[in-house]
């Protein structure tokens, strides 16, 4: 761990020394409007994967207003700006995980806080039972269908997305697509990603 | 039949609420390409000073966490007991135009006086230092001054332009004189000695701005004033600084894990792997002050080791 946090560290120096050059700062101007495209182009995008993790309007405003924070402050870590897809997406799956985590805490600690789950018995349409399936998943397979399914990205992209490996990806995969076949009896339509 | 692709269509029809679009526009407004300030800054401090720069950080929730520093009353200590003081050279609250300001900007003072002053309250002289020593003291200590002013006031500055920008997104984005009434920025700048004994001065700088968005940076100084240098871990904790530190460090790191929930990237969650920082060990330009009892104590701005909301992270390195 330590060894490759250190080249994060080198990188923020050779940028330090080149600050001068023009060309550095073209490109990084360039990164900075690349950066600020993506998520106006990918606002609703970005807004649906944080409702997903939260279901819940302020809750998924506040991830993607942290995320453009998050993005926009780190913005020079942007190494491929080819990449952008991939980097904010993870940027913003992170800000969601990390959201729910804090509440999850927030509420074990204060037990009287906690809302009063009311079951209602929905007359659901077969795509909204599937959907509030997936979102009951575990956060690292709600992730990976909703991106797969939904969001029709590559397990490739996905792998980059949650920095784990294409194998971890597919693994997750189909250990969710078991689950949700065992809890709606889904017909899985794709085999292979 | 149910496929999982059914699912897609009740997804991508997930209302979208109107005030996304304005949210987004102005957290973008509120970001403006600042690299070249930064960088500037980093480069300068990179050359001078052996505290590196705290990172630049944004935080929508934290606007309540910035007062704390300053509900301290920071620098009250009592000055006399070494060979320098720590004095205000200015001090300042204005609030115009939506902007209220409270600045105090320290300097560190050396010389016969304050040799003097110490002896009254002590009866005894520190060190006898020759004009050479006390030459090459002033300009050291001169130079720190120097900078902290520089900084203070560049964020000032820059606080101000902001907001003025902000000001402008905020028009151009559909809002009201009747909103903007009630919009305000706090601008802050205060400092803090932390411990101060014979020829070792430890002192804070805080700068703050709060308004939609909370922005935090802290300057650390440890000065040595027999050897006119400022201190880093190695010379705090000796030769094996590294190993010292780090591990207690990550002792610490994984107890507030487990006792406040923490999240430290890269130690207690390698899951969300999100390569941007995280703690990477402490190194000779770690940020630190000397805490009363002399111990050094290893700070993390905002988002350098963890999630935002944890804020400023500080681990005491007992000796």
């Amino acid at each position: 761990m330590l060894n490759k946090k250190c080249k994060t560290k080198c990188r923020i120096r050779g940028n330090r020394k080149r600050c001068g050059g023009k060309g550095g700062e073209n490109v990084k101007r360039d990164k900075y409007d690349i950066v600020v495209e993506h998520i106006l182009d990918h606002q609703a995008k970005s807004y649906r994967i944080a409702y997903s993790y939260v279901s819940e309007k302020e809750a998924a405003l506040d991830i993607v207003q942290n995320a453009i924070c998050r993005a926009l402050e780190n913005y020079r870590n942007l190494r491929n700006v080819e990449a952008v897809q991939s980097w904010y997406y993870r940027i913003l799956v992170n800000e969601a995980i990390q959201y729910i985590r804090k509440q999850k805490r927030e509420i074990s600690c204060e037990p009287q806080n906690m809302k009063e789950e009311v079951y209602v018995e929905h007359a659901y349409e077969p795509g909204e039972e599937v959907y509030r399936k997936v979102c009951e998943l575990p956060e690292q397979m709600k992730t990976v269908v909703m991106l797969h399914y939904f969001e029709q990205m590559t397990l490739k992209e996905i792998a980059e997305v949650t920095g784990a490996n294409v194998n971890t990806v597919k693994t997750r995969l189909y250990t969710a697509l078991k689950r949700l076949r065992t809890m709606v009896e889904i017909e899985d339509g794709k085999e292979n990603g | 039949m149910k496929k999982i692709e059914d699912g897609k269509e009740f997804y991508d029809n997930i209302e979208i609420p109107e005030e996304l679009s304005m949210r987004v526009k102005k957290t973008i407004a509120e970001h403006p390409k600042k690299e070249e300030r930064s960088e500037k800054k980093l480069m300068y401090i990179g050359r001078y000073f052996t505290a590196a720069a705290a990172a630049a950080v944004v935080c929508f929730t934290a606007a309540l966490n910035t007062s704390e520093v300053f509900a301290k009353e920071a620098g009250e200590l009592p000055i006399i007991g070494g060979l320098a003081r720590v004095l205000t050279i200015r001090s300042y609250e204005s609030h115009e135009n939506n902007v209220n300001l409270a600045v105090r900007v320290p300097a560190v003072e050396v010389g016969d006086n304050v040799q003097d002053e110490n002896k009254e309250a002590t009866g005894e002289m520190l060190q006898e230092m020759t004009v050479e020593q006390l030459a090459e003291q002033k300009e050291f200590t001169g130079d720190i001054n120097a900078e902290i002013e520089r900084i203070v006031d560049e964020f000032v500055k820059k606080a101000e332009q902001d907001f003025a920008e902000y000001k402008e997104a905020f028009f151009a984005t559909g809002g009201t004189e009747e909103e903007w009434a009630d919009r305000e920025m706090d601008v802050q700048a205060d400092y803090e000695v932390k411990y101060q004994k014979g020829s070792v001065l430890s002192m804070v700088l805080q700068l703050n701005e709060a308004w939609v968005s909370a922005y935090g940076e802290q300057y650390y100084y440890n000065l040595d004033l027999s050897t006119n240098r400022e201190l880093t871990l190695k010379d705090v904790l000796g030769e094996d600084y590294e190993n010292i530190a780090n591990e207690a460090i990550l002792a610490q790191m994984y107890e507030r894990a487990e006792s406040e929930g923490y999240v430290y990237w890269g130690v207690t969650d390698t899951e969300s792997d999100i390569d941007m920082g995280g703690f990477m060990g402490v190194n000779e330009e770690t940020n630190f002050y000397l805490d009363e009892n002399g111990n050094p104590v290893v700070c993390f701005a905002k988002y350098e080791v963890g999630p935002g909301y944890m804020g400023v992270q500080e681990f005491e390195i007992v000796r």
